[in-house]
């Protein structure tokens, strides 16, 4: 009888996978999962490459009658941003002034690991990034990933020894406390249905516009405060609920990522 | 051979499917290329002759994504069974629409059983992730559509391939 069971191929089947289930969670499956990322991590990476400069170029050839239109738009943003610029240069000066006045020292800058992008899980039921760099790099779990120009991505959830999963906060699971940061309302980001970004839990009587920026907020101690997260698009705002959302417009494609940092914990 | 070239394919398919995919990416649906081919597989050979190739794609794919470990593999293995169940007892013969048929049933099948499962795996403390919050709504409907209609766009892909492999080995005299 159980000869017979043994050798119906659903059950076989169904019984190696629940015994892979159960090795993954006594964590014996580490090392097979570090050779397997060992020997496919070159051929992710060059088929990655690949892909990212094929779209590139498809954009490009698309959006070539575009070009007079958005030179114009953002040689003005330049400027906009120039002006800031040298406000925020100012005051940082005086801040760090006035911090040696009062013997307060400044914050260190967190270390950052430098790792490129060798893959990505985009379907509907998650999305995460896989990256090349590990535990024996110094990435940890749970670690916080940005871009260049402190642009927050996600966060760590596996690290093996030479690869670790980043989940990115377009991940139906990911959840951010954040802050708008023109008029310090704290509200909750997450991803709606995997599809877009919401600014959630902001109280009815908020005053909160479109293209004001949105930060992560420091709060729970997950993810540092002052990464950018995007600017509102659309604000959600119906009398009878207690609280109003927004739609958030990312500060990046997600699609087009090819290296990040992870924050060192 | 003809297995070591097998895996070679399954392994192409689950790069692909994490590098090159992503970037085919409408409303936040991909094609999923290595369930068509799995489909694929199943309906032309059948699930007693692929279930060994069935666990080594589902397990790459758990490698490589960032659900639990087994949720992929046990989704594809129930929906390649019940594809192939469907395709002996309901259906028979190969011709190009019983097969998109079927590749579509079994993209709605795996979508459904990986939420099912996921929700398991979070019952039985397997996982905290939960996979879709809302079954019963709009997006998840448009969403499951496009899924269905982009998975057998792959399908004509890998159907297309067939016939020029298997036009070549008739000119061959096999």
């Amino acid at each position: 009888m159980l000869k017979k069971i043994f050798s119906h191929s659903f059950i076989l089947s169904l019984l190696i996978i629940v015994g892979l289930i159960f090795f993954n969670s006594q964590g014996w499956l580490k090392i097979p999962q570090d050779i397997f990322f060992r020997l496919t991590g070159f051929g992710q990476k060059i088929s990655y490459q690949i892909a990212l400069k094929t779209n590139d170029l498809i954009d490009f050839l698309t959006s070539i009658n575009k070009f007079n239109q958005k030179n114009i738009q953002l040689t003005k943003e330049n400027e906009e941003l120039l002006s800031q610029l040298v406000q925020l240069k100012e005051m940082a000066r005086e801040n760090e002034f006035l911090r040696q006045q009062i013997g307060l020292v400044s914050g260190e800058s967190p270390q950052l690991i430098l790792a490129n992008v060798i893959g990505q899980n985009l379907s509907p039921f998650e999305k995460c990034l896989l990256i090349n760099q590990g535990a024996k790099d110094g990435v940890e779990e749970k670690a916080v990933v940005i871009m260049a120009g402190n642009f927050l991505i996600g966060q760590v959830i596996e690290v093996g020894s030479s690869f670790a999963k980043v989940q990115l906060i377009i991940d139906p699971n990911s959840r951010v406390n954040a802050l708008i940061q023109e008029s310090g309302v704290a509200g909750l980001v997450k991803s709606n249905q995997g599809l877009n970004l919401t600014v959630d839990l902001i109280p009815q009587g908020e005053t909160i516009k479109e293209g004001q920026t949105v930060v992560t907020s420091g709060l729970a101690g997950i993810f540092p405060s002052g990464l950018l997260i995007g600017q509102i698009s659309q604000v959600v705002s119906i009398d009878v609920q207690v609280f109003q959302e927004a739609k958030i417009e990312p500060a990046f494609d997600f699609k087009k990522l090819d290296k990040v940092f992870v924050i060192k914990n | 051979m003809k297995s070591f070239f097998a895996i070679l394919i399954l392994l192409l398919a689950v790069i692909f499917q994490t590098t090159l995919v992503p970037f085919l990416s409408l409303r936040g649906v991909i094609p999923n290329l290595v369930l068509v081919l799995i489909l694929f597989l199943v309906i032309f050979k059948s699930f007693q002759e692929t279930w060994w190739l069935i666990i080594l794609a589902g397990l790459f794919l758990d490698l490589l994504s960032g659900l639990p470990l087994g949720l992929i593999s046990l989704s594809l293995l129930i929906t390649a069974y019940l594809i192939d169940r469907f395709n002996r007892s309901v259906f028979s013969g190969a011709k190009i629409w019983l097969v998109a048929a079927l590749v579509a049933l079994g993209s709605l099948f795996y979508n459904l059983i990986l939420i099912g499962l996921s929700r398991l795996f979070i019952l039985i403390n397997l996982s905290q992730k939960v996979t879709y919050s809302n079954v019963f709504s709009w997006d998840y409907l448009i969403t499951l559509f496009l899924i269905i209609a982009y998975n057998l766009v792959a399908l004509l892909f890998f159907y297309g391939i067939k016939k020029i492999f298997y036009q070549k080995q008739g000119a061959r005299g096999y």
